[in-house]
């Protein structure tokens, strides 16, 4: 009975301080106009995707805006205006051959939204000095792969901070416009960091600054066949904002399936906004 | 010029041997127990000069022959005056009067150092007999909570035990109990703290102005002497509350030369639930429990010599248990501090005293399970943790009052153990055994430190202590070495002010993997390596002191501290995910500024202080927030603490605690969008996938916090005990104080949950 006494003051206690749950309000989202334009100097075309944010307590479904007003300016002269919108968003302003070390301006308008802008220049291109493919067919069992590999040698400049793409492609060598697969490519040189969904290593000159630099890729030789593929090495110098977006954007997909992730902040180049604007200058170097 | 030199060298040689020196030394204790005094005043009238005991109650006075008149005191102590003819060294121990016991005796305590006298600035030391009249959460007095209460110091969360100095987080915080690191100091994920008040003597903690002693924490020093037991007689304490129960026993083991002291405590939910959990369960059953004892032995061979040795060890322990006859398994995970330490005091000569220690340090963590069926048996097991073994010596030296002369050095020896599996499995049926072990190997370092620095007097007014500190750290054949300087000025102006300043550069070796909020056992300490540099700060501090009458202590200060390789976890990543530490995380730098206003009054029937702290503190990292400068999640721009004890008479105590605090920051996620993710880099390839984003990192803030606790106690003086009963309660108008926020999917809304609303304590407690 005594037993019984002090358990039920102990619980009663205990129930008495048990977590509360309360709402908590957030100021409503005002919705904001989301450009997403990632270019380089090899496309010939600058695509331009624009979506719309919507408040995370809002219900309803996501959207996309077909009717922005779409600037972009070289060196400070319009070289694109209003393009049409393509499917889901999609703007493109063609027949573009983004010049080396110019300012490129973009600017997103709409009447039901703020107008925002975002300045790139685009870096130089990088110079490959050489790059080998090996193959390996070797098995790595951290990442359950087999793998060839590739290497590359490049000059990096002194002084400047730079940022860089690599990534291994192939085409088929049926014909000359046959589209570039991009190949899923990893190493164990802790400075390079996969992309999202693995498409490309991101790294900065932070350790090699003014260097010939080789770097020693794996990549995955599942799809690879020498003698119906032409493979290829593409490297790109790219802006500071496009690094920090594609990292921002891999972390994103990291913390999705880590409990207790720290939050992501996407990296953005539009003032007071969302959305990214940033550029690429690549070398696609012919390996064999 | 070489003439004039020569000149005034011997003239100088002459003055000083014409003044013939004596030196008064010894210890200063407590009369009726025998505990030393820590930093108790001695002051002679005659020259205008004194000095303060060390933490173990030696002191050291040099004076002209003539005659002295000395006077010896402690807060909360009858001071002892006397006259005397110096004409030779005299050894001397003083034992004061503790002010409860001596009824009829005026208790002149104005001759205690003042705080504007003292050069130290930014260093609070609060009384345990305070420390145990602030109501507690549950009724389990609290050092630690404790100490968030000053200004300066804030918690991190609702019921936590971690302390934020300054803009620093926990891990910057060097606790020391007896002069040993403790690395957690938490019981129950932190709303309790490991130390157990009956058993601690004094506490204090600095958080700027570090003088050259102190090293290898960024933020604070937080020393906590243990008592070291009562010399003279048995006495007993105890206390029975709602969550625990603890009791403390002291005594001679030889009269005037050993004494020992044992404190033990543990919580009793488990016991308490265990035959209700049996009985309506299938042989399953589950709980519970910490526990932790305190002990110490001092053994003095003579006034030069005596040893101390002292010891911790606490447990919190999760439990479950399952077993039906054939089929058994056992599964929890606990968490633990185990530390040492073996002092000796030497009394070299009347100027020079040293204290050589050894020490012992160990954290771990364990997680495991078994299972037993039939012949097999399977079981794993997880554990992390950290070891240490140090030695140091630390010397003071007090050639005279104007100087007070501090040297030593000290070496640790680190084991890092950042998580391993293990893996057993033994099946007699098959004759298959598996034992095997996975994940990090242990990391050893070494860690050294060397210091001088000397506590000085130029005039009346002005005193400093200058300082240089320079450690070095080994680990994997690299070594980081940091000099370190250390700068603390006071300027006393007439009327009882002082103006005070310091600069100080900390380094940290080793830094902690955390969860920011909860204190987690499986927080993970680790060290620099080739990767992870040391952590770096430096810290400027202004400040003005003031006494008013004899009663009132105010303090003004201003501070700004810079903080370099500061460690945190990558955006997306997190303890829990699957990768090397060292990739999860990365370095930058941080910022933290503010002014602090403290207001106590330590003696008197009614006691407390006032503390108001308005501070800035921001972070930056090259890939957090896009490189941006953000505000640190414990960036509180307002912290009020209220905290007022009254005493009606011998019998009955009330006391009350209010604090203020502005919300923590937090990221949310406010929007999301379609991103756009090309594939093959010409466009024709590409993904369209829904991204949810916060805004700027940190740029929500949770609601204000603020609570009042309120508590009375009911004290009665028996035949042959004391008792008391303390009833209170904590959050006395219910607030719903913010705990953490969560986006609740199902109705497209923020949650904030809060943690305790009203929760009434008592608690019995008796002393023999």
């Amino acid at each position: 009975m005594k037993n019984n006494i002090i358990y039920i003051i102990f619980i009663s206690f205990f129930m008495s301080s048990c977590e509360t749950i309360v709402d908590f309000e957030l100021e409503p989202h005002e919705p904001q106009m989301v450009p997403q334009c990632l270019s380089n100097n090899l496309k010939g075309h600058v695509l331009i995707h624009v979506a719309k944010s919507k408040g995370i307590q809002e219900s309803g479904s996501l959207d996309f805006i077909h009717d922005a007003n779409i600037l972009l300016k070289e060196n400070g002269q319009i070289i694109c205006e209003n393009p049409s919108s393509l499917d889901v968003g999609n703007y493109i302003c063609s027949g573009i051959e983004l010049v080396e070390g110019a300012e490129y301006e973009m600017e997103v308008s709409h009447p039901n939204f703020n107008t925002i802008k975002a300045k790139q220049i685009l870096p130089l291109m990088p110079d490959i000095e050489s790059a080998t493919y090996e193959k390996v067919g070797a098995y790595d069992p951290l990442r359950d792969n087999d793998y060839d590999r590739m290497k590359i040698v490049f000059n990096e400049p002194a002084v400047t901070e730079d940022y860089y793409l690599v990534q291994g492609f192939i085409k088929n060598k049926t014909g000359p416009d046959e589209k570039a697969y991009s190949l899923w490519t990893w190493t164990e040189n802790p400075l390079l960091e996969e992309t999202v969904n693995s498409v490309g290593l991101i790294f900065t000159d932070e350790a090699m600054n003014g260097d010939k630099v080789e770097l020693d890729l794996k990549v995955d030789n599942t799809f690879i066949e020498p003698s119906e593929h032409d493979i290829y090495i593409k490297l790109s110098r790219i802006t500071r904002d496009r690094f920090y977006y594609m990292r921002s954007m891999r972390s994103y997909e990291e913390s999705t399936y880590v409990p207790l992730a720290e939050p992501v902040t996407i990296h953005s180049n539009f003032t007071n906004g969302y959305g990214i604007f940033a550029l690429e200058s690549a070398n696609m170097y012919f390996i064999q | 010029m070489k003439q004039l030199f020569t000149f005034v060298f011997i003239g100088l040689a002459f003055v000083l041997q014409a003044q013939e020196k004596y030196t008064i030394s010894g210890y200063i204790e407590d009369a009726n127990t025998g505990e030393k005094l820590i930093e108790a005043n001695v002051f002679d009238d005659a020259t205008v000069s004194g000095t303060v005991s060390n933490l173990y109650g030696f002191y050291s006075i040099t004076l002209p022959k003539d005659t002295v008149r000395l006077s010896f005191s402690y807060m909360g102590y009858a001071t002892q005056s006397f006259e005397i003819y110096l004409d030779k060294d005299i050894s001397l121990t003083i034992r004061l009067e503790d002010e409860l016991t001596l009824q009829t005796i005026e208790v002149t305590a104005d001759k205690v150092e003042k705080i504007e006298e003292q050069t130290q600035m930014s260093k609070i030391e609060v009384p345990v007999a305070q420390i145990k009249r602030i109501p507690p959460l549950l009724g389990e007095v609290d050092v630690m909570k404790a100490m968030q209460l000053l200004p300066g110091i804030q918690s991190g969360g609702e019921g936590t035990s971690g302390l934020y100095v300054r803009g620093g987080s926990p891990d910057q915080n060097l606790i020391l109990l007896d002069g040993v690191p403790v690395y957690n100091v938490s019981h129950l994920f932190g709303f309790f703290s490991v130390f157990n008040a009956d058993a601690i003597n004094n506490v204090t903690l600095t958080k700027g102005g570090f003088p050259a002693r102190y090293g290898g924490r960024l933020s604070s020093v937080m020393e906590i002497n243990m008592k070291e037991g009562n010399m003279r007689e048995y006495h007993g304490e105890g206390s029975i509350g709602i969550v625990a129960s603890k009791f403390t026993f002291e005594g001679p083991i030889v009269k005037e030369k050993t004494s020992f002291i044992v404190s033990a405590r543990r919580t009793y939910a488990d016991l308490l639930a265990r035959p209700f959990i049996k009985r309506n369960t299938d042989g399953e059953y589950g709980g519970y429990y910490f526990y932790d004892v305190n002990a110490k032995v001092n053994h003095k061979f003579n006034d030069k010599h005596r040893l101390y040795l002292s010891t911790y060890l606490g447990q919190d322990v999760f439990y479950l248990r399952f077993d039906d006859g054939g089929y058994e398994q056992r599964a929890g995970f606990d968490w633990g501090n185990l530390t040492s330490a073996l002092r000796w005091n030497y009394m070299i000569n009347k100027k020079l005293f040293a204290n050589t220690t050894l020490t012992f340090s160990r954290y771990q963590f364990d997680l495991g399970s078994e299972v037993r069926e039939d012949n097999e048996k399977y079981g794993s097991r997880y554990t992390s943790g950290i070891k240490d073994w140090g030695g140091k010596i630390d010397f003071d030296f007090l050639p005279n009052p104007n100087h007070y002369i501090r040297f030593g050095v000290n070496a640790m020896h680190h084991t890092f153990s950042p998580g391993a599996f293990q893996l057993e499995v033994d099946d007699v049926n098959t004759d298959f055994d598996l034992d095997t072990i996975i994940g990090s190997q242990p990391t050893r370092a070494m860690e050294y430190a060397l210091y001088v620095e000397d506590d000085m007097k130029w005039g009346e007014n002005f005193s400093a202590n200058i300082g240089f500190h320079f450690s070095a750290f080994q680990v994997k054949g690299k070594t980081y070495v940091s000099p370190q300087a250390r700068v603390g000025t006071r300027y006393l102006l007439p009327g009882a002010n002082a103006i005070k300043a310091s600069f100080s550069m900390m380094t940290q070796y080793i830094h902690l993997l955390t969860n920011e909020g909860v204190g987690l056992p499986t927080d993970l300490w680790v060290p620099s390596t080739n990767t992870v540099k040391p952590q770096q700060s430096w810290q400027v501090a202004l400040g003005w002191a003031k006494t008013l009458g004899t009663d009132y202590e105010l303090t003004v200060e201003g501070y700004y501290k810079g903080m370099n390789n500061l460690l945190s976890y990558k955006e997306g990543a997190s303890y829990f995910s699957f990768s090397d530490w060292e990739t999860k995380v990365e370095q930058g730098k941080g910022e933290s500024y503010g002014l602090e206003f403290f207001a106590q009054k330590k003696k008197g029937k009614t006691t407390g202080w006032i503390g108001y702290t308005l501070s800035w503190n921001n972070r930056q990292f090259k890939f957090i927030n896009s490189g941006n400068k953000y505000p640190f999640k414990y960036d509180r721009r307002h912290d009020v603490s209220v905290v007022v004890s009254h005493s009606f008479n011998d019998k009955i105590s009330l006391s009350g605690t209010w604090v203020y605090g502005t919300g923590n920051s937090i990221t949310l996620n406010e929007a999301s969008y379609f991103a756009y993710i090309p594939l093959d880099g010409d466009d024709s390839n590409h993904q369209i996938t829904e991204i949810e984003v916060p805004g700027e990192k940190n740029n929500y803030r949770m609601k204000a916090y603020h609570r009042l606790d309120i508590g009375a106690d009911f004290r009665k003086e028996k035949k042959r005990y004391e008792r008391t009963f303390s009833i209170g309660a904590y959050n006395v108008y219910s607030r719903k104080n913010p705990f953490f926020i969560y986006f609740d999917n199902s109705r497209n809304k923020f949650k904030q949950v809060s943690l305790f609303p009203i929760i009434p304590y008592f608690n019995y407690s008796f002393k023999f």
